[in-house]
């Protein structure tokens, strides 16, 4: 069981776990795709130098 | 997300497939490959860079002859004059030197300290040549990487809990950080823009605290879900940080595998040797701040933050009610985005 699969166990009856799973995945894939904009440029971790 | 980050984001997650589709022994070896083939394509230097430091140290260590201090030293200065030198030459597309630097230091660190052996010329390259580690860390050990690539097998759960974890940090940096903390910090400043400058600087530097932890937290379940979906558990480089009662607690929980580096190969040698800790936290700080960039700023701000940690541990052993001590995230919140309009007050920016 992955660490949601385990959270949702908590709250959904098991026969409705994987339907609540798959609509969270998609929910997020959604979320990525559609709502998603790109963050700062500024981020000092992530270690890329932007001019080529 | 920043740059070509997006890129090297799908590059890394096609290193899943191709670690399951190669035979077991030589997947390491084609996640390397191809890791390579992705750096040379897209960031030359970077990929010559890396490569030399993956085939040298195995040759230079190995080496019967060679004497255990000049060569030790002699590779510790080169590794940190081509790491300050990157700095200075920009516009040769360089990515991850400030990871893989601090990498390189570990391994010749730990052979000069006889605590592990020279490392082969074949797991120095699986090591180095590791693509979901490359641009955001973590910064990962090579004993325990030799280790989970000996233990590594299929296993569903793993690739699904990694699948889930890659997924998180995706929303993470492109929902939570791309709309929503931009949306945030937008409102931030016009709702600060009357204030004096000193307080909306402090408001603008905590929701950019806000933005770095989502962004570089995500960044690091993206790095850590792919390699568990290649049947790889690397190390965790954030337990919870905005739960830290204190300065001390935060700089165990935030990017762990850069303040136990500093702790290893900073803080504790030299205070061994000085009998001084607060000189040993001083410098430890102050390779942290250097390490982020080579800048009048990060000096400062890596004295702000020894400060910070040498008057957390002053009121350590002082009693505290009870009904303030839930206050101490607040505070520790407060002291690490006070650092940008602090240090503005002498007009020095980022």
């Amino acid at each position: 069981m992955t660490p949601l699969a385990r959270a949702l166990a908590k709250i959904v009856p098991p026969k409705l776990l994987w339907l609540a799973l798959t609509l969270c995945y998609a929910l997020a894939l959604f979320s990525v795709i559609v709502l998603g904009g790109q963050s700062a440029t500024d981020i000092i971790y992530i270690d890329i130098e932007e001019t080529k | 997300m920043t740059g070509s980050y997006p890129l090297l984001i799908a590059l890394s997650l096609a290193c899943v497939p191709i670690s399951w589709l190669t035979p077991r022994k030589l997947a390491p070896d084609a996640v390397a490959l191809w890791t390579l083939a992705c750096l040379a394509l897209f960031y030359p230097a970077a990929a010559v860079w890396v490569l030399s430091i993956a085939l040298v140290l195995p040759l230079v260590l190995s080496a019967p002859a060679a004497p255990r201090n000049t060569a030790a030293a002699a590779l510790v200065v080169v590794l940190i004059a081509a790491l300050v030198a990157s700095r200075f030459l920009s516009g040769w597309a360089w990515v991850g030197g400030a990871f893989f630097t601090l990498r390189a230091l570990h391994v010749v660190i730990e052979w000069w300290m006889a605590r592990m052996p020279a490392p082969s010329l074949r797991d120095s390259l699986r090591y180095f040549l590791f693509l979901p580690v490359i641009v955001a860390g973590p910064i990962n050990r090579m004993p325990h990487f030799l280790h989970q690539l000996r233990r590594r097998r299929w296993d569903i759960a793993d690739l699904m809990t990694g699948a889930e974890r890659v997924l998180f940090g995706l929303f993470a940096i492109r929902v939570l950080s791309g709309s929503l903390c931009t949306e945030l910090r937008i409102g931030v400043a016009k709702l600060t823009s009357a204030a004096p400058q000193f307080w909306a600087d402090w408001a603008l530097s905590a929701v950019d605290w806000i933005n770095l932890y989502i962004v570089f937290s995500g960044s690091a379940h993206l790095a850590l879900g792919t390699s568990l979906m290649m049947g790889l558990r690397l190390e965790e480089n954030f337990d919870r940080p905005w739960q830290a009662r204190s300065l001390i607690e935060f700089w165990r929980r935030w990017h762990i595998t850069l303040t136990s580096w500093v702790q290893d190969y900073v803080f504790r040698p030299l205070t061994a040797l000085t009998r001084k800790p607060a000189l040993g936290l001083v410098a430890a700080m102050l390779v942290v701040g250097l390490w982020h960039a080579f800048s009048l700023y990060y000096v400062l701000w890596s004295f702000w933050q020894s400060l910070g940690i040498v008057l957390a541990r002053l009121l350590q052993n002082r009693p505290v009610p009870r009904q303030i001590t839930w206050l101490g995230p607040l505070w520790v919140f407060a002291w690490l985005a006070a650092a940008r309009p602090v240090i503005g007050l002498i007009g020095v920016s980022p």
